[in-house]
């Protein structure tokens, strides 16, 4: 071994001890005939361990992480909505919808920005890629109940984003997000109703006042402007309204089949499962933000909560009332 | 402290971890994000100008992992090489982007005379500011040998396997890259 290699062995084993936490003092006393070459060296590298103390901003942290955690979950919802194989799919495979989605990749630079984009935050520079996409995605989406689906999908994010602003304390950011995501749920009620009014009902009519309207639903009292609860007259808890609003919906399936009344199609009955999980999940979420809000954030989080219930029982009807043999 | 050792995961979890979250499972993807992303954050943030771009990179480096952590086979490349070689590229990519790279040869740059002694300004703490001018100054391989052995607190053997070089390469690239990076320092000092 040549010189300068045997030096490169002994600098690198004393980077190394230094970088556990070792003195320079003590690989020098190791080394003694080397000590004058390396002595600048290892007093450098001791200098440059600074560089293992950095940390990133509290803040940035818990935005990554919620950003990541929010990814994670929807790729495990995808995961799981595949599992379902149900047959609804979008219409990629015709040749210009290719080619729209090439021309979108190269006007944003590339698909990993579309997939960064949508998990990003209203507050992220990515975020009109998201809004963007998902236009997109919904232009090229022929079938109404594909579009319902999407809306659903969209409508749960806009939760999430929501939940995120309401812990930034962003309450401006937090009416924007929740206008968006009313428009997503009246959207998905619209496309529902749609194609109700062109065809004759087939379920059975006794069914359809089964579904829970939104009186059903527990109201949500009035935000009183105070905290404290000794003079607020406090929300129900949205748990027991979610667990009342599903409660009604399962039941009057169950009523509906022992009634004898037609059962939705596969198709509508795979919809409604997805309105009423996304329904669930969205109000999970909500409810979380409205734990810890401010007071102005809860009174704009407990009109989206109003909205997003009376849109869910809505679409509902919507479903219950539309021909079963749509597309 | 506590978090760091909290996050530190011995080898047989880290691969019993990694062959879950081939598979997507959630937990094991959330547990190995904690405990690489303060580590990458460190190896981007050395090398870039300011931090936001570090942030922006590190959130986009584990995204590229949560996308493609299905085809990280296993046998061969260490799951931290492979993480850090996103990085690596992540960033390459955005300085591409960017056109931000600018080097300058330090072997060529004289010793400042300021009439302080030059060692004793590295006695002192140097603080991450200094040194992150300091590395920008260094060429491309000594700027990435530096960030991973002192940001990334990686070895020789696990700097050869992410730059794709032998160990011996590594050993003379962090050889001259102290050097230059000493120099670099005490320029700025």
């Amino acid at each position: 071994m040549n010189q300068k290699a045997q030096f490169n062995n002994i600098l690198s084993e004393c980077l190394d001890r230094i970088l556990k936490g070792e003195t320079v003092a003590q690989c020098l006393r190791d080394y003694p005939e080397r000590a004058a070459e390396l002595e600048p060296l290892l007093r450098t590298a001791s200098a440059a361990k600074v560089a293992s103390t950095v940390q990133p901003r509290p803040e940035f942290k818990a935005r990554a992480r919620y950003e990541f955690n929010s990814a994670l979950r929807n790729m495990t919802d995808k995961k799981s909505e595949r599992q379902h194989s149900f047959q609804l799919h979008w219409h990629w495979s015709s040749g210009w919808a290719i080619a729209l989605v090439a021309s979108i990749v190269i006007l944003f630079g590339g698909g990993g920005t579309i997939a960064a984009a949508s998990y990003s935050m209203p507050d992220s520079t990515l975020y009109p890629v998201k809004l963007a996409t998902e236009e997109f995605q919904l232009a090229l989406t022929s079938s109404d109940l594909d579009k319902t689906e999407l809306n659903a999908r969209f409508a749960y994010r806009r939760a999430d984003e929501i939940v995120y602003l309401a812990a930034k304390g962003d309450i401006d950011q937090v009416t924007v997000t929740a206008e968006r995501l009313t428009s997503n749920l009246q959207n998905m009620t619209n496309l529902a109703d749609r194609d109700g009014e062109d065809g004759p009902v087939v379920v059975a009519p006794g069914t359809i006042t089964q579904v829970p309207s939104p009186n059903d639903l527990a109201p949500i009292s009035t935000f009183t402007g105070t905290d404290d609860p000794a003079t607020t007259n406090e929300p129900t808890p949205l748990q027991s309204d979610r667990t009342s609003a599903v409660t009604n919906l399962e039941t009057s399936e169950q009523v509906n089949t022992n009634r004898g009344g037609k059962a939705l199609s596969p198709k509508l009955e795979r919809l409604r499962k997805i309105i009423s999980d996304n329904f669930e999940k969205r109000h999970q979420r909500l409810e979380e933000a409205l734990k810890s809000a401010s007071p102005d954030i809860k009174q704009t989080l407990r009109m989206t909560i109003e909205k997003s219930k009376n849109e869910y029982s809505k679409a509902l009807q919507n479903l219950y009332n539309s021909p079963q043999d749509r597309d | 402290m506590d978090e760091v050792k909290k996050n530190n995961l011995s080898s047989q979890v880290e691969k019993e971890l990694i062959s879950r979250a081939r598979q997507n499972d959630a937990e094991a993807l959330a547990r190995l994000y904690e405990a690489y992303f303060d580590k990458i954050y460190r190896y981007l943030a050395l090398r870039l100008r300011n931090n936001y771009e570090a942030e922006d990179l590190t959130q986009q480096v584990f995204m590229k992992v949560l996308n493609s952590i299905s085809s990280y086979k296993s046998t061969g490349v260490p799951f931290s090489s492979w993480l850090y070689r996103v990085a690596h590229n992540q960033m390459v990519d955005y300085l591409r982007q960017q056109n931000k790279k600018t080097t300058v040869n330090i072997e060529n740059l004289p010793l400042a005379h300021t009439g302080d002694d030059p060692q004793s300004k590295l006695e002192q703490q140097v603080d991450i500011d200094e040194l992150k001018k300091a590395v920008n100054r260094l060429t491309a391989a000594q700027q990435e040998v530096i960030s991973l052995r002192f940001s990334g607190e990686l070895s020789i053997a696990q700097c050869a396997e992410i730059m794709g070089k032998s160990q011996g390469a590594i050993k003379a690239l962090q050889h001259s890259a102290v050097i230059a990076l000493r120099k670099a320092l005490v320029n700025e000092a």
